[in-house]
């Protein structure tokens, strides 16, 4: 059976299920960190996919461009929220979700 | 052309492995570690679906950018009061321990994960118009990739530019200690040096008092230094 869009569309499914069980499971504010990024990567992954297997016809590259821009916008947030989390740590004394509870009502 | 299967599947492999060792490990090192893996697992995953140029960008992002940057962070937020690196240390926030409800993410990032697949395996394969264009099988999409991004998507890509400008500039201004910060860290400092001057000099004045008590007075009260250490 040769690789089609649906295999592409597994991984990239799986891919973003680890990221979104790490949003929810990790403690440390650089883990959620890097989980968001893999939610972006299988997102990334089902553009391509939609591309290489998807439609052809006048631009076959959109999805390609789409997951270009994407990287690097995800570059850029992941930047900026270390700057965020670095914010945090130097007001609270600590990187850890539950400990971070100053909105909660 | 058809894709390489064996590859793919490698790629998918280490793209797996990596995204849930990123997602499970305890120590937070081994997880920016197990990103990086799965960058590589994911550069090559893309460069065998044919995606040449995503492919290498999405390695120098995954594996270089955001491990570093984490990273560095990770470095500029471990206590400075609590033990090294190399102590057992119980209490280090690098150590980030896996939550109790653990089973509820875990149910939640597989039904969303058993949706998106019973979402692709369900949907009929109307979006496929046409065969994937055999020269950029050939010659690689990175030419005609840069075409697109420079004709059709100029925008766009100038717009991602600035945005990295504004992030980097963002950054260094969210991060940077500002005026209120200063005066908060400044106020504290004060406090702790006034509450310690009042300690001491109630230590003092005890001393002073129970030096007075045998008779003796003023040999204690002279030696005020003995036990404090100065």
């Amino acid at each position: 059976m040769s690789i089609g869009v649906t295999h592409v569309l597994v991984v990239s499914a799986l891919i973003f299920g680890a990221g979104v069980y790490g949003v929810l499971a990790r403690r440390s504010l650089f883990g959620v960190l890097l989980a968001l990024q893999l939610m972006l990567a299988g997102a990334e992954v089902a553009l391509v996919g939609f591309a290489r297997f998807g439609n052809a016809s006048a631009q076959p590259l959109d999805g390609m461009a789409l997951a270009f821009l994407a990287i690097l916008a995800g570059a850029a947030e992941g930047v900026v929220a270390v700057a965020l989390v670095l914010l945090a740590y130097r007001r609270h004394r600590t990187v850890h979700v539950d400990e971070l509870d100053k909105l909660a009502g | 052309m058809s894709v390489n299967g064996p590859l793919f599947y490698l790629g998918a492999a280490a793209a797996l492995a990596g995204a849930i060792a990123v997602v499970t490990v305890k120590d937070m090192r081994s997880a920016v570690l197990a990103f990086a893996g799965f960058g590589l697992g994911l550069g090559l995953l893309l460069l065998v679906i044919g995606a040449d140029l995503v492919a290498g960008l999405a390695v120098l992002v995954l594996t270089g950018v955001v491990p570093a940057v984490v990273l560095t962070g990770m470095v500029l937020t471990t206590d400075p009061a609590g033990p090294g690196d190399d102590a057992e240390a119980p209490r280090r926030p690098m150590l980030s321990a896996v939550l109790k409800r653990w089973p509820l993410a875990l149910g939640v990032a597989a039904g969303f994960s058993a949706l998106l697949i019973g979402v692709a395996a369900t949907s009929r394969g109307d979006w496929v118009t046409g065969p994937y264009p055999p020269e950029l099988l050939d010659h690689g999409t990175t030419a005609t990739l840069g075409r697109v991004l420079l004709s059709s998507y100029t925008l766009p890509f100038e717009g991602v530019g600035v945005l990295l400008l504004a992030a980097a500039v963002g950054a260094t201004v969210i991060a940077r200690r500002d005026r209120m910060e200063r005066d908060m860290d400044r106020a504290e400092r004060e406090r702790a040096e006034r509450e310690e001057r009042v300690r001491r000099r109630r230590e003092d004045r005890i001393r002073a008092r129970e030096g007075r008590r045998p008779g003796d007075s003023g040999m204690a009260a002279a030696l005020p230094g003995d036990e404090d250490g100065g």
